[in-house]
């Protein structure tokens, strides 16, 4: 009963996430592409050095992390006009409802940007996998994604539009010049801003000897991991809790 | 089939949408939802739909509360959104297929719905290309998506021009009467509503005023019933209902008598009504409900004052 029950659940998660991926396709398709481009150009740039593919990767990692903000738009937009209630009207539960836009703006941006690296190293420099750093990198990217947009879910399901995309933008462009001023003038505060940008983190302290006083990446990488599982527990009692 | 006891509604923020509301609609009646904007429709709406949880009070749908058996209730309901929230850049098929397929109900009963609702045609075109009215169409279609028990249509005719109101009352009248389920409109056009409801809950500033059968409301509230007598011989059966006391008044239109009489001399006119179709003069009569604006006026009025 409990795994049909399950099984029923992941349908309703899956069928609503295609159809609503379906909608995003046309942006979808042009991240895909830039990412693809990006990636294969930074890494036959950075042969032989995974350090160079490092740096070129926050690019195309910018990039991920804006085009993220601006689908979860269409999630504010879609709660704020109601839309949503026509879903939930034929038997999509809201936690389903949730979760099938947490697959579109956290599970299939973190996997095609997992592919987008190992993919074009797979073809063009395959020695490159075998390097241990490949995977650190692949891991940190993981969890920043992951932090990154549950954050954002929570704004979100307050039908804020405004705040998500300033909240967004300033996580995107404005977060690592403040880890880097932090590094140099308020160190204490990096591995507190480390926790909402492990990937950043991580980048810095490997460059920056300021944040060897500072626990190491992999810490602020566990941090980072609590606290996205605290956010999309909160996201899912408070859809509960949504008036729609 | 929905009762409502004793419920409030907060929003945040201190917004009193509902305040002690109690009603109940039986099934397979066509119940009306009458009170001016603002009035509390549309979160009565949401509550039997249980998109909302009830601040205080008890809201049951077939003995279940909607907000905890979200999916059971849900499954059993067609709802038509007060505004029109479809995804625009969407085909119609597109969509109506989605929410089939969350409802587990064939893509057979798109087609299904297509038909009953005149959309068939237009299944391939994006709904941002549509009119006001069919765009509403889709929305009736979307509602009635696997034979739902219970269709709630939260302002169907909202912002549609005269004839697609018209068109879509029609609609609702024949999905009625042909399938039977039961219907909730919630509206503050009386005279759409009279076309079709045969069940009112008034209710103003989050407030139930009354609640019933226009029947038993009209009984009430007004001084007059009204019935209408079809018959081959309109002329000669005005002049023998006019011998009547009790009768307050008479209107020939065409083949129909329509006769307005006390309220508490149904009986007898009814009695007499019998006696004159013996004699062949009446084809079939029905007692119809009280203007419904009639019985506002005076359920506001005694509410108020």
């Amino acid at each position: 009963m409990r795994r049909s029950l399950d099984l029923a659940m992941v349908r309703e998660v899956l069928t609503h996430a295609s159809y609503v991926m379906d909608q995003l396709l046309r942006g979808f398709v042009v991240v895909v592409c830039l990412l693809a481009a990006f990636q294969s150009f930074a890494t036959i740039a950075s042969l032989p050095y995974v350090e160079n593919l490092k740096m070129g990767s926050v690019i195309t990692f910018i990039g991920m992390l804006a085009y993220v903000t601006f689908q979860m738009t269409s999630l504010v937009e879609e709660l704020g006009r109601g839309e949503a209630m026509l879903y939930l009207a034929h038997g999509l539960t809201k936690r389903c409802y949730l979760a099938s836009w947490i697959l579109i703006l956290c599970v299939v941006p973190i996997v095609v940007f997992v592919l987008s690296i190992v993919v074009p190293i797979a073809i063009i420099a395959p020695s490159l996998l075998n390097n241990v750093e490949i995977p650190t990198l692949i891991a940190y990217t993981v969890l920043h994604l992951a932090t990154f947009s549950s954050i954002l879910f929570l704004l979100a399901l307050s039908k804020r539009r405004g705040l998500v995309v300033a909240l967004g933008m300033a996580m995107t462009f404005l977060l690592p010049i403040a880890l880097s001023l932090a590094t140099y003038y308020f160190t204490s505060l990096a591995p507190i801003l480390g926790i909402v940008c492990p990937y950043y983190y991580y980048l810095t302290y490997e460059t920056s000897s300021k944040l060897r006083i500072c626990p190491s990446p992999p810490s602020i990488g566990l941090a980072s991991l609590v606290l996205t599982m605290i956010l999309i527990y909160a996201c899912f009692v408070k859809v509960k809790k949504l008036d729609v | 089939m929905i009762e409502f006891v004793d419920v409030y509604k907060v929003y945040k923020g201190g917004v009193v949408a509902l305040q002690g509301a109690s009603f109940t609609v039986p099934s397979g009646t066509l119940a009306c939802l009458l009170g001016p904007n603002g009035a509390g429709k549309t979160t009565t709406m949401k509550l039997i739909m249980g998109f909302l949880r009830p601040s205080s009070g008890t809201v049951k749908v077939w003995g279940l509360e909607p907000w905890i058996y979200e999916k059971e209730v849900r499954s059993r309901i067609g709802f038509l959104p007060e505004r029109p929230i479809y995804p625009s850049n969407v085909r119609v098929y597109t969509f109506l297929k989605h929410l089939a397929n969350l409802r587990r109900v064939p893509v057979s009963d798109v087609h299904r719905v297509s038909k009953l609702v005149g959309i068939e045609h237009l299944l391939d075109r994006e709904i941002k290309t549509l009119s006001r009215g069919y765009v509403q169409r889709v929305g009736i279609a979307q509602a009635l998506l696997g034979d739902p028990e219970l269709l709630l249509l939260d302002e169907p005719t909202a912002n549609l021009d005269p004839r697609a109101r018209r068109e879509i009352l029609e609609l609702v009248k024949v999905l009625h009467r042909d399938l039977g389920v039961t219907i909730i409109i919630s509206s503050h056009i009386i005279p759409e509503l009279q076309e079709v409801a045969r069940y009112a809950i008034f209710i103003d500033r989050g407030k139930v005023l009354d609640h019933g059968s226009l029947e038993e409301l009209a009984r009430k509230y007004v001084a007059n019933a009204i019935y209408v007598i079809e018959s081959s011989r309109p002329r000669d059966l005005a002049i023998e209902l006019l011998k009547k006391d009790y009768v307050r008044g008479i209107y020939v239109h065409d083949d129909r008598v329509e006769v307005h009489v006390d309220m508490d001399r149904v009986n007898d006119l009814e009695e007499y009504i019998k006696e004159l179709a013996g004699r062949g003069m009446v084809k079939s009569y029905s007692f119809r409900t009280a203007y419904l604006g009639e019985i506002y006026e005076k359920i506001v009025g005694s509410s108020h004052g």
